[in-house]
């Protein structure tokens, strides 16, 4: 009798959740991140990889960490309205930031003022330039991928004319100007420059612009349609010039709208590329994240995957309030699946940035180089 | 003219097909239901996705693009039995604010179900011919092909069929043709289908070469609003005119000066027709009938 109790107990407790790991206490992870609008694929892909950070850091450190996530759309001021619903009632230990540049620049004088940590993966490069104690950024930003891009080109591709074709988004501008800086270092200077609306339906002008005005190569800094569109025109128009595009390209949804031939000679800098890895922490990641959503994983979707796990492994180590995990993740390094992070004293904590290139015989990237401070180190 | 302004000339009107289609619809509901359908954009891309849908199942290029039609027409349907049957007699705001909901809820949808990552419907034909510098693609040639004969069998449909007087009948005074006996809500919903139609052979156009979005809609709309206000509220073939003007607009005008000057002269010209000529290049139809 008292058997048969218990087995109808543990089942009816089993449906409520009560079994599987033991969790001593629950940690609310507020995400924002643009599910809708043009940057719905990027902020998707921060959504899983966040969730998944979250499930994986309340096994690994028997606290339950809940990824509560609020959609931004695109627009700043839905953005703000995220953040402070993420503040209503317990004041969070700190927020994982939309990847929307224009974003996040609006929520960072909020964090400022409550004095809250915010996570983000935005490269914009300004976020980490405007003296604020609490933005930490774990997606290369804009100082690292953009110099590895422009070294790539004119160190590998051997580019010396290149032209360059950025969004007129705060992610196109800021990442344009950076890499305007790099090749400047490196003694180049671009022949033709032009900013395109995420919106441009027709890119054959700029691309042959660009060709006209004597370019040898393009240097493409655009979202994943436009860049995949930019491809595909340039191949169309007989425009065989090689092209080392930014993140946008190594993602595989990118590579899925492309003939394989339409991407010979294509490459692209990202900060990592997990389903290009074939070995190490990234590839396990990358396995865990097909099997739990069923698509493939990308640069951002690791890099909020790391995010929230260093944030998991501050909570486990004690950082339980804004000021504490401030001061943790000012300190403290974090082996991530993509690389090591480590803040340099303005919030910047990934160093490092990958090459991967497409041979045009499949859509699948390979890494072909790695780059940190200043160098390749492969 | 050299090659080029041919190419530039070429791919604006591929773009002029999908935008004139588009517009065509767009206006067909304007004149027929005196509706302004917000979610006609919206409706593009669903129909869109439904190609895309069926490609997963294994449909060619051909049958996608049918897919994509029956889907616009089927959602014309529900646009109309949503939006505007029951608030046909509301103020006209109650309609399209009606469309926009249902056109958020529509790309919300889509993102739910298919992800944020662009997608293409594949070709009918892919590659194309390459003359003195000059690329034609077969999908292009196939696009320009379709619009050709979207606008001719709607031609013929409203100008010389005994149907489409009858729709045109009861677009110019709805309540005449009623006292008529001529079935007015029906043929109006009939408008809501056939422009769903219409929009989902846009969203096909226009998605083979342009990709598709959940939220791509929104700019598809955008130029459809801009065409019907430039042409004049409710002239259907004007309509659809100035809508491959604007697609080759933004593509010459995008190599005579840059994409971003290119757009703000567009828009620039827009409000500068607004100030001049309020009632649109062709004339209000609706305002000259009050």
């Amino acid at each position: 009798m008292k058997r048969a109790f218990f087995a109808i107990l543990t089942f009816f407790l089993s449906l409520l959740g009560f079994t599987g790991p033991a969790v001593s206490e629950e940690v609310y992870v507020p995400v924002l991140a643009p599910i809708t609008g043009f940057l719905a694929l990027e902020g998707g892909a921060q959504r899983n990889g966040a969730v998944l950070a979250a499930e994986h850091a309340s096994t690994r450190h028997g606290i339950k960490f809940v990824a509560d996530v609020q959609d931004t759309t695109t627009a700043p001021d839905v953005a703000v309205s995220a953040f402070r619903r993420a503040l209503k009632g317990n004041k969070p230990t700190a927020i994982l930031g939309p990847i929307l540049g224009s974003q996040m620049l609006a929520l960072l004088p909020l964090a400022d003022r409550e004095e809250l940590p915010i996570l983000t993966i935005s490269g914009t490069a300004k976020l980490t330039e405007m003296g604020s104690a609490n933005v930490f950024r774990f997606f290369p930003g804009d100082s690292v991928v953009k110099a590895a891009h422009a070294l790539y080109a004119i160190d590998q591709v051997g580019m010396k004319r290149p032209a360059i074709l950025f969004q007129t988004t705060a992610y196109g501008q800021s990442g344009r100007t950076v890499l305007k800086e790099n090749l400047k270092n490196l003694g180049v200077a671009p022949v033709y420059e032009e900013g395109l609306s995420p919106a441009a339906k027709d890119l054959s002008a700029a691309l042959m612009k660009a060709a006209a005005a004597g370019a040898d190569g393009f240097l493409l800094h655009l979202h994943a349609g436009p860049t995949a569109l930019a491809i595909r025109q340039a191949k169309e128009l007989g425009l065989d010039l090689p092209i080392v595009a930014g993140s946008a390209m190594h993602q595989p949804t990118t590579a899925a709208l492309l003939e394989p031939s339409m991407l010979k000679g294509v490459c692209a800098e990202s900060g990592s590329a997990p389903a290009a890895e074939t070995k190490g922490a990234a590839k396990v990641f990358a396995d865990a994240y097909r099997a739990r959503f069923d698509t493939e994983p990308d640069a951002f979707a690791l890099a909020e995957y790391d995010a929230v796990g260093m944030f998991a492994e501050g909570v486990a180590a004690g950082a339980k309030s804004p000021e504490s995990m401030r001061s943790w993740l000012s300190k403290n390094s974090y082996n991530g699946a993509a690389m090591n992070y480590s803040s340099d004293g303005k919030g910047d904590m990934a160093h490092s940035a990958i090459i991967v290139c497409y041979d045009g015989a499949s859509r699948d990237a390979k890494v072909v180089r790695r780059y940190k401070d200043g160098a390749w180190v492969d | 003219m050299d090659a080029l302004s041919f190419q530039l000339l070429f791919n604006g009107l591929v773009l002029g097909a999908g935008y004139g289609v588009l517009g065509l619809g767009f206006a067909l509901t304007l004149r027929a239901a005196g509706a302004v359908n917000f979610a006609h954009g919206d409706v593009a891309a669903v129909a869109a996705y439904g190609g895309v849908t069926a490609v997963l199942f294994g449909a060619t290029g051909v049958l996608a693009v049918g897919v994509a039609t029956l889907v616009g027409g089927a959602l014309g349907l529900v646009v109309a039995a949503i939006a505007w049957a029951p608030l046909r007699q509301r103020p006209v705001e109650s309609t399209f604010i009606a469309a926009i909901a249902l056109g958020i809820v529509a790309q919300n949808s889509l993102t739910v179900g298919f992800g944020g990552a662009p997608r293409a419907l594949p070709a009918i034909l892919s590659g194309g011919w390459r003359l003195d510098g000059l690329y034609l693609s077969a999908h292009g040639i196939i696009s320009l092909g379709m619009a050709i004969f979207a606008f001719t069998f709607t031609a013929l449909l409203l100008l010389k069929s005994r149907f489409g007087m009858r729709l045109r009948a009861a677009a110019e005074d709805p309540e005449i043709a009623a006292a008529h006996g001529l079935p007015v809500i029906k043929l109006a919903i009939f408008a809501f289908v056939f422009a769903g139609i219409l929009s989902g052979l846009a969203g096909a156009i226009l998605s083979t070469q342009h990709y598709v979005t959940p939220a791509v809609g929104a700019i598809y709309i955008l130029k459809a609003y801009i065409a019907a206000t430039a042409a004049g509220w409710g002239r259907i073939f004007p309509t659809a005119l100035i809508a491959v003007a604007i697609a080759l607009f933004e593509t010459i005008g995008a190599a005579l000066f840059s994409h971003a000057v290119a757009e703000g002269v567009l828009y620039l010209a827009f409000l500068t027709l607004l100030v001049f000529r309020p009632e649109g290049l062709a004339g209000d139809v609706r305002g000259r009938r009050v």
